[in-house]
Order: structure tokens, then sequence, then C-alpha cells
């Protein structure tokens, strides 16, 4: 039954021309801004680039990218509403689109941050296969709780507007009380940035992994009753 | 069987309220416009919307558990189809989460519209998403309630003909609900109706009891066009027609409903290709507008 219902998400996002559009430009970005620290000479290039244009830009908004191509560009609810016509459970549909989304996100931001780091990497850096590693489990657990956040936003609002509002809150969060209960703030701490708060990076992960978790919680409560 | 007891809702500016009904094995005409709350209705019965009072049932069931819902197809004006997948896959699809196997080809030849299995979904337009769905509605062996909205409008050439067979052969086992405008319609497709005006039912039973077209009741349209008489001989050609009759400007046209007699003038324009300025409706016909109420204030305060 779930690959059933995954097809049709799996689908939307193959078919969205604006979805692969932002993952080619935001992965460019996230690589010419690699390949701008290697040049520039500076010490650990692979560590900076990550915490510059990779984290700041190219993650939020390649999974906001994904979040909305799952959702068609508007409300998960409606969107997951399709199949409950067929007598699937909106939930379960629901929570399928997240899965295709959250998981499309994670592998491909982990892919993404070793692109960064084979590119970047520099002298300063860790050795590059154990930075390589850490980059691909950061940026899929990043990838993960941005996507699955974005889909609890797309719950909101007629049209998953809740989804934009997340995506600016989440660069205007900072470090503080608001920036904790967003992935940005833990993604540049798990990636060698400022820590969050008294937060170390194993709690960072951790919460990385609740706000997905949470962020589920949501999706499934949203759309309990659809049926 | 449907039944929907002392049921309201409301949805932007069209609301339902403390409507019962009870649809059984059959076709069963919901009559009025969509002005009325025809559209509301049928999405209680098909359980894509809630009452916020009262309940709906389909045998045991609440219609808007998935039980019920995966027994129910529902082919809306604006149907919400899985648009990135193909026909024939979103067709397999829905048979798949319904729990019965059916074949896409198969369903679609039945309306004629086995040339759009390849197609992309979100590539049909509206009338074509709507035969698809209706294919899938009245040939998948699980669906034991179907509920179609003004089944011959937004509808493809070549389902429209196979339709009425169709419908008839799933209303002998099924419960079949339709919206109409038309009392013709109506009466020549159902065996029993509800009439909802304002979002209130004021009339139920069996279809004999629905006023028939022609029998005392009728609709007037009043059509001002450029050209009248031409419009009137084109008219004169159209059989469904109570009555023609050419007041001035005005051609007045008399049929069993109103959806007949602007179907008449609608085919009469295309044929005799008059322009239309005008289309009242009613028993009394206004004056055409003169020419001097046409005049631009500019022109008059000039002459003054």
């Amino acid at each position: 039954m779930i690959r059933q219902l995954a097809r049709l998400p799996l689908r939307r996002f193959a078919r969205s021309r604006m979805a692969w559009l932002s993952v080619a430009s935001w992965s460019c970005v996230a690589v010419a801004s690699a390949w701008w620290w290697h040049r520039s000479g500076t010490s650990a290039p692979a560590g900076r680039a990550l915490l510059s244009a990779y984290a700041t830009l190219s993650v939020p908004l390649l999974c906001s990218a994904l979040a909305a191509a799952v959702a068609r560009g508007g409300s998960l609810l409606s969107a997951a509403n399709v199949l409950s016509g067929f007598g699937a459970r909106s939930r379960q549909v629901a929570l399928v689109h997240l899965g295709v989304a959250a998981g499309g996100a994670a592998g491909l931001c982990a892919l993404l941050a070793c692109v960064v780091v084979a590119v970047a990497h520099g002298p300063g850096d860790p050795p590059v296969w154990r930075d390589l590693f850490t980059s691909a489990w950061v940026g899929a657990l990043a990838g993960g709780a941005f996507c699955s956040l974005f889909c609890a936003g797309s719950c909101f609002g007629k049209r998953g507007g809740g989804r934009n509002f997340l995506l600016v809150a989440s660069w205007i969060g900072g470090a503080g009380a608001l920036g904790s209960l967003l992935p940005a703030a833990h993604l540049r701490s798990l990636l060698g940035g400022g820590a969050v708060g008294d937060l170390g990076q194993r709690a960072s992960a951790l919460a990385l992994a609740l706000i997905g978790c949470v962020s589920a919680l949501v999706v499934a409560y949203r759309a309990r009753d659809r049926n | 069987m449907i039944v929907v007891r002392a049921a309201s809702v409301r949805a932007g500016k069209l609301a339902l309220f403390d409507v019962t009904a009870a649809f059984d094995i059959g076709i069963t005409a919901v009559v009025g416009g969509r002005d009325d709350g025809t559209g509301l209705l049928l999405s209680l019965v098909s359980g894509s919307a809630r009452p916020s009072r009262g309940v709906v049932t389909s045998g045991d069931l609440n219609v808007t558990a998935p039980g019920a819902r995966r027994a129910c197809g529902f082919v809306p004006l604006s149907p919400d189809w899985p648009e990135a997948l193909r026909v024939d896959a979103a067709i397999a699809m829905a048979s798949e989460l319904r729990g019965a196997p059916c074949d896409p080809r198969a369903a679609l030849r039945a309306l004629g519209a086995e040339g759009l299995a390849a197609a992309l979904v979100s590539s049909l337009s509206r009338a074509q998403l709507r035969a698809v769905a209706l294919a899938e509605a009245l040939l998948s062996p699980a669906v034991r309630v179907v509920v179609i909205e003004e089944p011959f409008c937004e509808m493809e050439a070549f389902a429209q003909a196979a339709l009425p067979a169709l419908i008839r052969a799933a209303a002998k086992d099924r419960v079949v609900v339709v919206s109409t405008a038309s009392v013709r319609e109506a009466r020549e497709l159902a065996s029993s109706f509800v009439s909802i005006a304002a979002g209130r039912v004021v009339a139920a039973g069996p279809i004999h009891a629905l006023a028939a077209p022609g029998s005392g009741e009728s609709a007037q349209i009043a059509a001002f066009a450029d050209d009248p008489r031409a419009l009137a001989a084109a008219l004169a050609t159209e059989t469904d027609l109570v009555s023609l009759e050419l007041q001035g400007a005005a051609v007045v046209v008399r049929a069993r409903d109103a959806a007949t007699a602007a179907g008449a003038v609608g085919r009469a324009v295309v044929r005799s290709g008059v322009a239309i300025f005008e289309l009242c409706e009613g028993a009394r016909v206004p004056s055409p507008p003169s020419p001097e109420a046409a005049a631009p204030p500019s022109s008059q305060a000039r002459s003054r």
C-alpha cells in the first residue's frame, strides 16, 4: 500500500520542472561557493563553504522546493486528498508524502554536502574521507528535518503558506530561543558554527531528529479529520 | 442505501439547511441549480464534505469513513485526480486503492475514451478528465455508489453518447445520484428525484411526481438579437421548443424547462451567426434597450 501511495509524490517530484530547476540552481550556488572558498586560500575552506552558501541558502531552499513539489505548490492536505477520494486514509497519504519529500531531501542534501566538501577541501580541513562521511550524515539529517518542517508548514494556509513562513523564520531565527526550534541553527552548529544556546553538537543532532518527528506528528494531526 | 439526516453544511456562499433525503439503488436525480446547493449535497453524499450538523450514512458506515469512500465514485464538475500520473496508471492506482482490480483500458473503452489512456492526467481538458473519472467510477467493481454532478455538462462528445446506457446499467445494482438543472434530463434518466431550492429540499419522490416539462409548467426566454428574424428562422428548426414568437427585436421561446430553451437558443445562434445582446428569462418580456439610453453621455452634453 505504501509503495502505491508513494508513487504519486515521486511522480510529482519527477515531473516538477520548478523543483528540478530549484535543485539544480541551489546546488550550483553551493558548488560555486565551495569553489570560491577553495580558491581563496583560507584555512578550512570546506568547513567555511558548508557554513556559508550550503547551510544558509542551498539546504533550506532545496528542501522548500521539494516540499512544494510533493504538495503541488499548495497545501499538502489538499494534495493528499486526491488519493483519499479513492478510499485511502488521509493521514497515511499525507505521511507518505512527507516521507518521500524528507527522504529525497535527505539524499540530495547528503550528496550536495559531499560534493561541496570534495570541491572545497583544503588545508586545515579534517581528512577528506572523514569530512565526507560527517558532512553526508549531517546533510541528510538536516535535509530530512528541514523538509519535514516545510511539509508541516504546508498543512497550514489555504495554499500551504505556512511553508514560506517557516522558510523566512529559519533565516531570521538566529541561534536564540526561536532558532533552537528551527533546523537552521542546529545545522550550523553541526557544521562547526556557533552552538545553539548551551546545546552541544550531539544535542543539536537530536534536536534535528526531534524537529523531523514533531513535524511528522503535526502532519498526522492536521490530516486526521479529512476522512 | 445512502441516508442524509437533518444535514446542514456551508461552503463559501453555498449552504444546505436541515436536508433529509434517502438514495436507494437506482438513479436519483438531485434537481436544482448549483447555487441551490446541489453540488454541496453531492459532496455530502460522496463523503468529500462533512455536515456541520446531522449525519450522512452509507449502510452502517459514515460516508466520510475510508471504507465508504472506497466504494464511492464521485465525479464533480472539476475532478481532482492524480495529475502527475498517466491516465491508465491513475485508474490502476484508483482500483488498487479501492481494493478491486479494474482494467484501465477496458474502462476507458466503454466510454470511447481509450485514446486518452497514455495521456498525462494534467494534460487533459476538464471534459476529458470528467470522462476518465466517469469511466473509473462507473466501471470499477468496487464502486457501489456513483455520484455524478451534471453528467451531460463539461463532457466529451464521445462519452455523452454512451453515458445514459452506462449509467442505467450501473444503476441496476448500485446507488447512482446525479445532479441536474434540467427537469427533462432528470425525467429521462432517473427513477426518483430530490428537488433542491435555496439550500432546502422542496420536493422528493418517484420521478413521475416531478412536474413534467410542457405539462402546464414551461420556461420562457427572450433573446434580443441584431437580426431577430434570422434567429427566429434558425429556432424554427428546433424540435424541443413549445412555442416561438417574434416580438420586435426579441425572439421569445418557450420550452419545457430553461435549460432546453437556452440550449435551443445557443444552437440557433451558432447556426445563424447572429449576435445576441440580451437574454431574459421569465414570463415578462422587457422592452429592448433604447438607442437614446445607449448613447454615450458626452455626446448628450455636447448637443445641449
